[in-house]
């Protein structure tokens, strides 16, 4: 049934309030999940002044004893936590986006998400090595 | 809680709202009896049919089928007639009309533009080609069933536009069961009509608003899982937009 002009005068529409992220769980780590993408990319800023102070030794090695303070240690923490949140709460979500079938059954999506933790474990791996023999 | 006469007591605080009457909607308590058994819709029924008549709800089949009995039960979207009150006793529980929607009377919401997104993105079969009843019944393995059976099992609750923050912000935003009930045909071996759907769908207002915050799901009784649509849309809009960048003589 349509509603006409006038009862639709008389209908209460409740604004939503600014808080609205903070009344449910779900909800907060959805936004902390969107603001982790700001840590991410802090980081890789970064990471490319790393990288653009690699040519030159002393340049870099200045930089490199600055980020053994205790401000960027603890900024390394918080971006860690972020990285996390946002890689945990991605993987969980990973089965809403990949719908695979083996043959006519759908698979489980216990074994979606469990295969974007394993690729994690497996890549963190390999970067540790190669970080390692560097 | 127990009442005078020592049986045990639950309360629940309704959202009441009556346009001739209030300028501000405002919250009033009942108590009622508490029985393992009972969901809040019997608990609303106590309250309308014994203590006050005036309380508006919607409901109808009782048992998780009709979709009529969308609530906010302490601020999760839920079915009333499938929420216990052993779930929440002995606290209170507090009743409230679907959120994102505007409210008529009470637990009453206005889902106007539901219905209207559900024309929009032409949530009905368009068969491929005209088919006289000589030519038989549309064959169908239980692969291409498959497919599509999950959203066929949308009741249109509403719940999942009530746990959606982006519909709630972006009033304009298709929305969940609308998007769900869109790709229940266009996953469908017998339509033909996914190409003319796409235009609302990957649309500004379509599929690219949502922000997956994956709730619409969470709070779906019958696990259509409309996140999941959203997203399988998504990755078919992507596709076929690489399609047509790469084969631009292809048909759409």
């Amino acid at each position: 049934m349509q509603a006409n002009s006038e009862q639709r005068k008389r209908e209460l529409v409740r604004p939503i309030p600014g808080n609205w992220w903070l009344r449910r769980r779900p909800y907060t780590v959805f936004m902390l999940r969107e603001l982790s993408a700001g840590f991410i990319a802090l980081y890789a800023i970064l990471l490319f002044r790393l990288m653009h102070r690699a040519p030159d030794q002393v340049n870099f090695g200045l930089l490199v004893d600055e980020l053994k303070g205790p401000t960027f240690i603890f900024l390394h923490l918080v971006v860690l936590g972020f990285a996390l949140l946002n890689t945990i709460t991605t993987f969980n979500l990973a089965p809403r986006v990949f719908k695979l079938y083996r043959g006519e059954e759908k698979v489980p999506e216990s074994l979606i998400a469990g295969a974007h933790y394993a690729a994690w474990i497996v890549a963190s791996i390999v970067l540790l090595v190669i970080a390692w023999r560097a | 809680m127990a009442s005078s006469t020592g049986e045990k007591t639950c309360t629940l605080e309704l959202f009441r709202y009556h346009p001739d009457q209030d300028r501000e909607p405002r919250f009033q308590s009942y108590e009622v009896p508490y029985r393992t058994d009972w969901v809040v819709l019997d608990a609303l029924n106590y309250i309308k049919g014994e203590l006050d008549g005036t309380v508006t709800y919607r409901w109808s089949c009782r048992m998780g089928v009709c979709g009529s009995c969308g609530m906010m039960v302490n601020g999760v979207p839920k079915l009333s007639c499938a929420t216990f009150l052993k779930d929440y006793y002995p606290a209170t529980i507090r009743v409230e009309p679907l959120s994102n929607f505007p409210v008529i009377r009470d637990m009453v919401v206005n889902f106007d533009d539901f219905m209207h997104k559900l024309t929009e993105v032409k949530a009905w079969m368009i068969p491929k080609e005209p088919r006289t009843l000589d030519e038989g019944a549309y064959i169908q393995s239980p692969g291409e069933l498959a497919e599509y059976k999950q959203y066929t099992m949308c009741i249109n609750c509403m719940l999942c536009y009530a746990a959606c923050p982006v519909y709630g912000h972006e009033p304009d935003f298709i929305g969940p069961a609308a998007i769900a009930l869109a790709q229940r045909y266009n996953k469908d071996s017998r339509d033909g009509a996914a190409a003319e759907r796409s235009d609302v769908i990957q649309s500004n207002e379509g599929v690219w608003e949502c922000t997956l915050v994956g709730e619409c799901s969470q709070v779906c009784p019958k696990h259509v899982d409309p996140a999941g649509a959203i997203q399988e849309a998504k990755l078919q809009g992507a596709q076929d937009w690489w399609k047509s960048v790469l084969m631009p003589w292809g048909k759409r």
